[in-house]
């Protein structure tokens, strides 16, 4: 269309909207643009701007153990970083009407290896074996931060498992509900970019009137409820 | 009737699209035992050829090759050729950089899982940087200006202005909800956004109403106007409206997830998604219309 101009209407049109560029310096804006975008999404999906692991958060808190001895309910995390870049867990926060929290520590739980169950109906069944004991951590309790060094997303032998001990402090209403979870990563002190990020999960999931199952390493506990399954324990 | 085109084009776009999908499906998922082999390898040409089309679609796009700009000029011009090749060269410029900003949007908001917002976000951005030629502006070679006083409102759509308060406003109760202690940690974040892409999409639209203009004929001025509207209204307002309007729909969605305010969270979203239908290019004709009248 612009080809049909005269010179002079061409200059009164470059007054008000300036020429338009050829197609090849498009093209090329166009590629640098599309460079720094997939640039962006490879920095953030290996974790490298953002704190965050593949699942952009983490696999819940479980009502793992029980010390009978002690009446402490025991909330396992399990704080994962499949990213490429080494993390700190710096707080766990959560919302837990009717428990105090006694003592936090960082246990280091191998990887079982899958063992095969004698063949049913013709389909062999893999299962991993439980170690119950590995729950038990002999360390003493870890202060925040905790490191969380990178790893392969193959190799989950590297995810932080965190054990959070629990005691009723009142078992007048055990069916109060517990909100959220809630971790906050960083890349570590003077680290760029200086930020950190915290992620919610919930509770193990549970359903009002639904028993709630805890080990001790000897027999299961049940409760109606977390706070009622931490003053089972502690009974 | 001159819409047929664009709905043609809109539906041969969908229908390769899906016919690509059928395609790479029933290329990964049919047996290969060996008398089926010509069927693999009819529908693996097919899905070559689909491929390259969408790739060569794709280069043309972003080499800013505009096939549908002549015709949307046309239909909103006057019979002045040389306003109808401004028009044409705005609209070539604004749904490239708009087209840029959407595609990069996406690219940004893909990992994050945002990508209706960053999209939308890069639309906007597009069509913003679009109109901000004037600070590179060459000397100019007419010596005479138009001094006619240009005012924001006759170039900002009223209905436009109304919704952009109504954002304001909400980002206000967004914070109110926080301070009486409900919404997420990302509510009052969400809402301080939305606030400073309204006061960002309100100083543009000042900025194009009253960027110089020289002394030109009655035609270019007139088309001039158009496209200082539409670059108002269709180029980054309407998608940073919907923007605005999706973050404080997560903003309140934060705040009682099964109560009044995941009511308003999702009358805030649909909002949102209508001012993205306002946006789109296809609305063009329809919104010159309601500046000539």
């Amino acid at each position: 269309m612009s080809d049909s101009l005269r010179p002079a209407e061409l200059r009164e049109l470059d007054e008000l909207i300036p020429p338009p560029m050829r197609p090849w310096q498009k093209l090329l804006i166009a590629l640098v643009l599309i460079g720094l975008g997939i640039g962006w999404m490879v920095l953030y999906i290996g974790g490298w701007v953002v704190p965050r692991n593949p699942s952009d958060g983490y696999y819940g808190a479980q009502f793992h153990v029980a010390d009978r001895e002690e009446g402490l309910l025991g909330l396992r995390l399990t704080v994962p970083n499949h990213g490429r870049r080494d993390l700190r867990l710096t707080d766990v926060e959560f919302d837990a009407p009717g428990v105090e929290v006694v003592r936090v520590e960082v246990i280091d739980i191998p990887r079982p290896d899958p063992v095969a169950e004698p063949v049913q109906d013709g389909t062999p069944r893999a299962v991993q074996p439980v170690d119950l004991d590995a729950y038990y951590a002999t360390e003493p309790a870890v202060p925040f931060p905790v490191d969380l060094p990178a790893t392969d997303t193959s190799d989950r032998d590297e995810d932080a498992h965190v054990i959070i001990w629990l005691r009723p402090t009142s078992c007048v209403d055990p069916s109060v509900p517990w909100g959220k979870v809630s971790i906050t990563l960083d890349f570590g002190e003077g680290a760029f970019p200086p930020l950190s990020k915290t992620y919610r999960g919930e509770w193990e999931a549970w359903s009002p009137g639904e028993l709630m199952t805890v080990y001790d390493g000897s027999t299961s506990i049940r409760g109606e409820g977390p706070l009622s399954l931490a003053c089972e324990v502690a009974r | 009737m001159k819409r047929f085109p664009f709905w043609l084009r809109a539906a041969t776009s969908l229908m390769l699209i899906s016919i690509a999908l059928f395609v790479l499906g029933a290329v990964f998922f049919t047996p290969t035992s060996a008398d089926r082999n010509w069927t693999t390898v009819v529908l693996l040409t097919l899905a070559i050829v689909l491929g390259i089309y969408a790739v060569l679609a794709l280069v043309l796009r972003l080499a800013g090759i505009d096939v549908d700009s002549p015709d949307l000029a046309r239909e909103i011009s006057s019979d002045d050729p040389l306003a109808e090749a401004l028009l044409d060269r705005w609209l070539r410029r604004s749904r490239y950089y708009r087209f840029m900003g959407g595609f990069l949007g996406l690219l940004v908001g893909l990992p994050m899982g945002s990508i209706l917002t960053a999209t939308l976000a890069g639309i906007a951005a597009g069509g913003a940087v679009a109109e901000i030629h004037f600070l590179r502006r060459r000397r100019s070679t007419t010596a005479i200006a138009a001094l006619r006083v240009r005012r924001l409102r006759d170039y900002a759509d009223v209905v436009d202005a109304a919704a952009m308060a109504v954002v304001v406003l909400g980002a206000f109760a967004v914070l109110i909800v926080v301070g009486l202690g409900h919404g997420s940690s990302l509510s009052a974040p969400h809402a301080l956004t939305a606030v400073a892409v309204i006061v960002g999409a309100a100083s543009m639209q000042f900025f194009v109403a009253s960027r110089r203009r020289p002394a030109v004929r009655r035609e270019l001025r007139e088309a001039d106007d158009l496209l200082r509207f539409l670059a108002s209204t269709h180029g980054f307002a309407r998608p940073a409206i919907a923007l605005c309007f999706l973050l404080l729909g997560s903003a309140f969605a934060g705040g009682d997830p099964e109560g009044v305010l995941a009511g308003v969270s999702l009358l805030a979203t649909v909002t949102g998604l209508f001012w993205w239908y306002r946006a789109r290019h296809g609305r063009i004709p329809a919104l010159a219309r309601t500046r000539s009248r």
